[in-house]
């Protein structure tokens, strides 16, 4: 398909000075700044998968204010975290969340 | 209990007016139940409920269906509903209708385990032998989540636990099929005795018939006064919550002896906890309350037994309204008028109960003798006392 | 929390809740703010403190408007919890709160809810996939983290839609169109209150300012329908129909949908408040008097939980709410309060226009395809629903046991108005008679060892 720009994903449009963190999801370390929220952070990152509601149906950030429900992640092992209202953290470690009992469907 | 009187009155008027339809005021499992086993032996019935079916405590309770822990005098009652339960799929066409697994009642401390000790005693005295003692050793092979601490339990084993809503939904539906009609909402506003009828006065119209059947739960006090009947209950509204799913983890329903819990895994993986803490009810007004000090204590005793449910979240909590007796006893019999016949009062532990509580109390209208003895449940067994 | 009691609480640090807190401190008022999120400002003026000291321009002086609110707040000496969830408030005006894990009751003589708003679900065809978000949660991103995606089409209607498009241009993003699917009877029912609109000059001006300049970089084409996403695990694209019903396909990484804001009422619903459906505006608003006031007497509801004005309407509702509370204690401030009325219905002038305006038609309402999910949470279609109502459900509670939509976390945030206006196409009873799902605390969802707390510690 036609992408005008190449792999489009959410990028900062001024810079963000602040300490460095970082922080793993799933098998991959990112860096992030300080400050952001869980779900900005790896939307920066390109991720945009956050976790599946049942087979084949994939969810990610919908409303970013704490109403939707849909950018649920597993933040150090506890499940159910809302990614746009946690803090990312350093050391912290992100897991996408599967329904229960289901197969994922992830493609990066 | 019926006499043999009562029973000579009612087969004469019964036959002197079987066209008039039997009126069944209340359209929660035990008004369902009883329309199923009237309409399934051929008795026109008509329902009338002052909200829809199932709204109150019948569609939203824990729906345990357990014979553990009962009043010895109710577990009669309790078995012969058992025998229903145990068909209930072919009964109300149905798939997976009754999850059987096993109920146990943990016991957390010494106390515990000497309320479980009388408790066996007592009932072998009485010749049940349902209920068993199990050993932690067991019972952690049994459900390895359970927290070491637990010194051991009562067990009945093929007890488990029913999706109430679909229940109370399915003697309805079934009832409908074999003819019954529900009239929704509709409230009765009197009942007057009419020469040799009743007439059932509501807010749409009048409604003739020659058997009343009391099935109001919570609001059955009210219907029983218009009657002349002094019966009272008082409404509460026990408390639950369901959280997310869970992969699955429990095929038992989990009790605590002399505590206030019951918690379950539905099919989907989530959990249903509840156990008798009460919110406030508002009858009047069909409204209840949470209280948030009584919610949280549940769910420590929930955490007592299963303390790796730490992080699971409740998504939603409720309370149904439910009229309890003064000895926790329901209300089962005949009023001190012909024609009427009163089921309610089931003091929070009425859903197991309703296949025979149908039973019984279509009995009681077509003048037959129930299978169990009714008369701890005596509609009049307060006021004579005073 | 050392304080257990106090004279007001107000949950909300939005606008309204802002206002409010200034007001009654002021008048000596013990008071404490609520807020779930980790700084004030509410939605529309999120982020403000950390964005000022770097003042990017793209966001506009709407934005900035909300400095002094922002820094008079700051100051006013309220007691303030942040990250911090109201999940009940009891007949007894006890306020359940759970933050960092532990749960706290705390009780208050007056209660002012300044829940907010949230969008309005515009459910079509492909709107679960990952890539395809609110433009209120872009608009977040943009002044949280500073983040937007280039190539981005915008769908829908309304001014938070072109205000963040605007916003989105101005920050150096490409923009790739904006779907607008204001039809023209919406125009033609907004049309007679255009002259009260005009008592709003520079709302109107600055509106026309948005649009002048998107156009100037942005494809924008009106009269869309029948908007459908497309992809297999994230958005491929996404395709439409023009007025001149000719369909075009798009290929698209993300899709930003906005079809107006709603009150939050989950709150005040849960709480057991009167609300009332309000046709015009079609969605569900509490019961109150001018000054905010509730079926419950203790109870106000400040902002655009009761009834959506916007972000200026807001803060003056919060300062009515709060003065009249101030009054209750013995101190009238008559003066204040008429100004504040006179303040809140010139800026309500404009509403009328804009809530007709930008009320969606039916067929952005609810789904057009059966596939379309209806609730996100429990993956309930369309399809879904219509079989519930097909076998006899016949109110919004009864359709949630049938179903399953508005049983999952969200508790019905998103579908509830769509579920009830199925139910109303299906039976052709009105909106009002239909009602809404009963809702219960928690208002939002709470973990078994923070509700256990109340009782003690979690067992290890």
């Amino acid at each position: 398909m036609d992408f005008p720009r190449g792999d489009l994903m959410f990028r900062p449009v001024m810079t963000k000075t602040g300490k460095p963190v970082e922080f793993q999801f799933e098998d991959e370390i990112i860096t992030a700044i300080d400050g952001d929220n869980v779900a900005a952070a790896l939307l920066k990152a390109g991720k945009i998968q956050f976790r599946t509601a049942k087979k084949h149906d994939t969810r990610g950030p919908y409303c970013m204010m704490g109403v939707c429900f849909e950018c649920l992640v597993e933040i150090d092992g506890r499940p159910n975290q809302q990614a746009c209202q946690a803090m990312i953290r350093d050391g912290m470690q992100i897991r996408r969340q599967q329904a229960p009992d289901l197969d994922g469907d992830f493609e990066g | 209990m019926a006499t043999v009187n009562d029973a000579a009155v009612c087969v004469r008027r019964s036959t002197a007016a079987s066209k008039r339809p039997v009126v069944i005021i209340g359209a929660g499992i035990q008004g369902c139940a009883t329309a199923f086993f009237l309409s399934q032996r051929g008795q026109p019935v008509i329902v009338l409920d002052k909200d829809h079916v199932g709204r109150h405590a019948s569609g939203v309770n824990a729906g345990g269906v357990r014979r553990l822990g009962r009043d010895i005098n109710e577990i009669p009652l309790s078995l012969v509903a058992m025998d229903w339960w145990h068909q209930i799929d072919q009964l109300l066409d149905i798939e997976d209708g009754f999850h059987q697994q096993f109920y146990v009642k943990v016991a957390l401390d010494d106390a515990g385990a000497n309320l479980a000790g009388n408790r066996i005693q007592q009932l072998e005295k009485a010749g049940f032998k349902h209920e068993k003692w199990v050993e932690p050793e067991q019972l952690h092979r049994r459900i390895p989540h359970l927290t070491k601490s637990i010194i051991g339990g009562v067990l009945v084993e093929g007890d488990g636990w029913a999706l109430p809503w679909r229940i109370t939904r399915a003697f309805y539906e079934q009832a409908v099929k074999l003819g019954a009609e529900f009239r929704t909402p509709v409230s009765v506003q009197s009942l007057d005795y009419v020469g040799d009828h009743w007439q059932v006065t509501t807010n749409v119209g009048k409604l003739e018939t020659d058997n009343v059947v009391n099935c109001a739960g919570a609001w059955g006090s009210q219907i029983a006064k218009m009657v002349g009947d002094d019966m009272p209950v008082e409404a509460h509204a026990p408390m639950l919550v369901i959280t997310d799913r869970q992969p699955l983890f429990l095929d038992a329903v989990i009790g605590v002896m002399g505590g206030t819990l019951s918690l379950k895994q539905l099919d989907n993986g989530s959990m249903v906890i509840g156990g008798g803490m009460r919110g406030v009810a508002d009858p009047d007004q069909n409204k209840t309350q949470l209280t948030p000090v009584g919610l949280s204590k549940f769910v420590m005793t929930a955490g007592r037994v299963f303390s790796h449910l730490r992080d699971v979240s409740i998504l939603r909590a409720w309370a149904g309204i439910e009229g309890y007796t003064a000895d926790n006893l329901p209300f089962i019999g005949r009023g001190s008028q012909p024609g009427i016949i009163h089921g309610f009062g089931f003091s929070a532990h009425g859903f197991q109960l309703g296949p025979g509580v149908g039973e019984v109390l279509s009995d009681l209208v077509m003048a037959r003798q129930p299978r169990v003895d009714i008369s701890p449940f005596a509609p009049h067994r307060f006021s004579k006392l005073s | 929390m050392t304080d257990q009691h106090f004279q007001v609480a107000i949950i909300g640090a939005g606008p309204a809740g802002m206002a409010a807190a200034c007001t009654t401190t002021k008048a000596g008022l013990h008071t404490i703010v609520i807020d779930d999120q980790k700084d004030s400002g509410g939605q529309v003026y999120r982020n403000l403190k950390a964005n000022h000291s770097l003042s990017p321009t793209y966001l506009g002086d709407s934005y900035y408007a909300g400095t002094k609110l922002s820094n008079d707040f700051a100051a006013c000496g309220a007691n303030y919890l942040t990250d911090c969830t109201v999940w009940q408030i009891t007949n007894s005006h006890e306020i359940a709160l759970v933050s960092c894990g532990k749960a706290e009751l705390i009780t208050a003589d007056y209660i002012i809810i300044a829940t907010g708003a949230i969008e309005r679900a515009m459910p079509v065809k492909g709107w679960t996939l990952p890539g395809v978000m609110s433009v209120g949660g872009a608009q977040t991103l943009l002044k949280q983290a500073a983040l937007g995606a280039d190539e981005a089409v915008f769908v829908g209607s309304g001014p938070l839609l072109y205000l963040t498009v605007w916003q989105y241009i101005n920050a150096g993003l490409s923009v790739r169109a904006v779907l607008d699917t204001t039809g023209r009877s919406q125009w033609l029912s907004a049309l007679p209150f255009a002259p009260l609109a005009f008592l709003q000059p520079d709302m109107l001006a600055m509106g026309q300012k948005w649009l002048r300049e998107i156009r100037q970089k942005v494809d924008v084409i009106t009269n869309v329908e029948g908007v459908e996403i497309a992809g297999r695990s994230r958005v491929e694209g996404l395709s439409y129909t023009t007025s001149s019903r000719e369909r075009i396909d798009l290929p698209a990484k993300y899709v930003f949908l906005h079809q107006g804001v709603i009150p939050n009422i989950n709150l005040s619903m849960a709480t057991g408040l009167e609300h009332r459906w309000d046709q015009k505006a079609h969605y569900w608003t509490p019961v109150t008097d001018a000054t905010g006031k509730s079926s419950d007497e203790q109870i106000y509801i400040a902002g655009d939980g009761n009834g959506v004005g916007g972000a200026k309407a807001a803060a003056i509702t919060g300062r009515l709410s709060a003065s009249a509370i101030v009054a209750r204690y013995g101190k009238p401030r008559l003066m204040a309060q008429l100004y504040y009325k006179l303040r809140h219905l010139h800026f309500l002038s404009i509403r009328p226009f804009l809530d007709r305006l930008y009320l969606p038609e039916v067929r952005f309402r609810i789904p057009q395809n059966d596939e379309t999910i209806i609730c996100r949470c429990e993956a309930v279609t369309k399809a879904d629903i219509s079989a519930a109502l097909g076998s006899g459900a016949t109110g919004p509670n009864q359709l949630k046991a049938f179903s399953r939509a508005g049983m999952g976390r969200c508790q019905g945030r998103t579908c509830g108005l769509m579920v009830q206006e199925m139910i109303a196409d299906h039976t052709g009873q009105s909106m009002a008679a239909i009602g809404y799902y009963r809702l219960r605390p928690p208002v939002k969802p709470i973990t078994l060892a923070a509700l256990a707390s109340l009782e003690g510690t979690w067992p290890q």
